[in-house]
């Protein structure tokens, strides 16, 4: 067995250790932090080789036997996630070094930072019900401490909605936990399969039920989601790009697990509601907003409706669509919210009524920065999130969905409608407080090619003032352009994924596996 | 830093429990491989026993600290992993733990385990963490109303004790809150 796994949790552990231990070395604390999570990289990227030749993987922490001890699980979906997460976080910690901000200089942004990718990969990997909640609960509280890492009255405010909130969700969680302990016996999430079809219709689907909840309110679906936009703008950009790429698609995970897994199929209408209306208010949600990082927040919870979708639907085909979907979401959402990072770092505002007015013009090549995620969003091909719906839409009309997918086809185009307004009033038009004279050409949305050589002299290299962050995410852009270049092998793993969720597990630990070795732990 | 007015009853017999808390402490810790206990409970009482400290000496207590929280909570998390790691090195897994049976002379046999060290990480980092947010408190309460801080808890309880210096502290706190926090924030809420 191959510590792999295991050291996905423990060297981010690590580095947070021997960060906190230099408290007030700064630039010690950042090599550390970029050192641990680029290795985390490197051993979730071995997980997955190891998983897709192998199918599944389990590690039984400290040698302890499955009812005793803890259970690391990993199948091609939670290494996938695993790779993909792990990468946005590396990602989004050298940005944040690179911007010359108040929470970098913070003692506490690494150390805290390393626990929130200790949390994330555990959350992963978790091979029980008990472990996933623990996991969440660590990347729920170093995520309390980014949201109000700066302390101010806006963060602070926003920090309690989003700190109530989560303890609601951790609460009813750890209920859900309980009860299915209390009514089952078990954790494991290869044995509960079993375990739950022996119960009551009603016993297991009100488990079901609170533990759709309880995920759902992480993921903010459609009606838990109205503290997402409300908490997320407040953070500091590379910490709101981290959350939106990757916490609310935690609960995500977790809700793929347990309706593929646990409960196969059972709540598909409810799904198939919740997916519509979370896909609706949540795209309409954003066209009414006037700033850009609350545009994309709303947008978080839009495309988490495609997800939900997926889920609904039903069948390996959707199962699949949604991994690649989710897998398509997780760098495209990141790589808008580090533009609108570098967009208020240069214009102190994300507002689309002005003051950010003229950024194309600024320049070009941020301006392309945000374009192409942005339409791949939006779902224009040949980008990597039309790949993704069409899978989706594919599977809808295959499974005669006809009104939730006529709904996704809908909100696509809303959703272009507000990717435009951004564009118009954060890109496009002149920059304030200079007149259109300096060039004759008025920027054509055509031209960004050349526009950016016309609209780069007055004021020179936005990109070039921001290095750091530029080329992050110029890389988690370029990232994201591969996925929808190499759709079709990623999309053929996406497959064998889904297909390894219908088939339940069952492998790891039979019955009763064995008693405990030595003593008590 | 002094503080205007001292509890001779609380300060007595903090004296005399923290050394007992500080001993139950390490019992715990260590009883906690094969009964309940551990080191996250073994830290909280030592952890509780700073707070006693805090509670009769006001914040010098917090100043005297000879290692920084944030040190302790840095070490314990570096030594709980450490543990952890370590069988990886000889053959085993994350987390596992060896059992040691040594034969110390006029004691008899002594087992030793290796999850001891993790319980003992656990333990520091618990002392850590919870020192520190106490020191932090205390930060914020020193910038808001110097001198008065360790009294502003102290006078929940009990209000008759007040020794005429008590009064002249009560007034400089009274002060103190008017000019530079009118909303009544920081310790006078806690009254």
């Amino acid at each position: 067995m191959t510590p792999w796994m295991a050291l996905c949790i423990v060297v981010p552990l690590g580095g947070a250790a021997v960060s906190l231990a230099l408290h007030g070395r700064l630039l010690a604390q950042r090599v550390i932090g970029v050192a641990a999570v680029a290795t985390t990289v490197a051993l979730a990227l071995a997980v997955l080789v190891q998983v897709d030749h192998d199918g599944r993987i389990s590690a039984d922490l400290g040698g302890w036997p499955v009812p005793i001890g803890i259970t690391l699980v990993a199948d091609r979906l939670s290494a996938l996630m695993l790779v993909i997460g792990t990468v946005m976080l590396f990602a989004v910690l050298v940005y944040a070094l690179g911007q010359r901000a108040q929470d970098e200089r913070s003692p506490w942004y690494v150390p805290v930072y390393l626990v929130l990718t200790a949390g994330v990969c555990q959350a992963f990997l978790a091979g029980d019900l008990f472990n996933l909640f623990v996991s969440f609960e660590v990347l729920l509280m170093s995520s309390y401490v980014l949201v109000t890492l700066e302390g101010n009255d806006r963060q602070i405010r926003a920090g309690i909605t989003y700190v109530v909130i989560n303890v609601i969700e951790s609460t009813l969680l750890l209920l859900a936990v309980a009860l299915v302990f209390a009514a089952t016996g078990t954790l494991n999430l290869a044995e509960l399969p079993r375990r739950l079809a022996e119960l009551p219709a009603g016993v297991a689907l009100g488990l079901n039920l609170l533990l759709l909840l309880a995920f759902g309110l992480k993921a903010a679906v459609f009606p838990l989601f109205s503290w997402l936009p409300d908490s997320y703008p407040a953070a500091p950009s590379p910490v709101t790009a981290v959350f939106a790429g990757l916490l609310t698609k935690v609960g995500v995970y977790a809700i793929i697990r347990t309706q593929t897994q646990l409960f196969p199929g059972e709540l598909r209408t409810l799904l198939m509601v919740v997916a519509g209306l979370t896909m609706v208010v949540g795209v309409l949600g954003a066209i009414a907003q006037s700033d850009m990082k609350r545009i994309l927040s709303f947008h978080i919870v839009s495309q988490i409706g495609y997800m939900v979708m997926g889920l609904a639907i039903g069948g390996v085909a959707a199962i699949a669509a949604t991994i690649f979907f989710v897998l398509h979401q997780i760098p495209t959402k990141t790589s808008l919210f580090l533009v609108e990072g570098i967009v208020e770092r240069e214009t102190g505002t994300s507002s689309t009524t002005g003051g950010a007015a003229g950024m194309a013009r600024r320049s070009g090549p941020l301006a392309l920065l945000f374009l192409l995620p942005a339409l791949s969003l939006a779902g224009i091909p040949p980008l990597s999130g039309f790949v993704g719906k069409v899978a989706l839409v594919e599977s809808g009309f295959a499974r005669d969905a006809w009104v939730v997918t006529a709904v996704a086809l809908g909100v696509s185009l809303l959703t272009l409608v507000s990717m435009v307004k951004i564009w118009s009033g954060v890109f496009w038009g002149d920059v304030p407080g200079r007149t259109a004279a300096t060039d004759g050409t008025l920027g054509t949305d055509a031209a960004e090619g050349r526009d950016d050589r016309d609209g780069e002299r007055p004021v020179a290299g936005v990109l070039r003032r921001h290095p750091l962050m530029s080329a992050v995410t110029g890389g988690v852009v370029a990232l994201t352009l591969a996925i929808a270049l190499l759709a079709g092998p990623v999309y053929r793993y996406c497959e064998r994924a889904a297909r390894q969720l219908a088939v339940p597990a069952g492998q790891v630990g039979g019955p009763a596996a064995g008693e405990a070795r030595g003593e008590n732990p | 830093m002094s503080r205007p007015r001292d509890s001779v009853i609380l300060t007595t017999s903090v004296n005399g429990l923290v050394p007992v808390l500080v001993l139950v402490a390490v019992v715990v810790t260590f009883r906690g491989h094969n009964a309940p206990g551990g080191g996250f409970a073994g830290g909280l009482i030592v952890a509780a026993a700073v707070i006693l400290r805090y509670l009769a000496d006001g914040p010098r207590a917090v100043d005297r600290l000879p290692v920084q929280p944030m040190t302790l909570v840095g070490a314990g998390l570096c030594l709980a992993v450490a543990v952890a790691v370590a069988p990886l090195f000889v053959g085993g897994q994350v987390l596992e733990s060896y059992i040691w049976t040594l034969d110390v002379p006029a004691v008899g046999k002594v087992k030793v385990v290796s999850s001891a060290g993790f319980d003992l990480g656990v333990f520091l980092l618990v002392v850590g963490a919870v020192t520190g947010m106490l020191a932090a408190f205390v930060e914020a309460d020193d910038a808001e109303a110097p001198d008065v801080v360790g009294s502003a808890i102290l006078e929940s309880g009990p209000a008759d004790d007040r020794a005429p210096d008590g009064r002249v502290a009560d007034g400089r706190l009274a002060d103190g809150r008017s000019s530079a926090d009118p909303t009544g924030g920081g310790p006078g809420s806690r009254r």
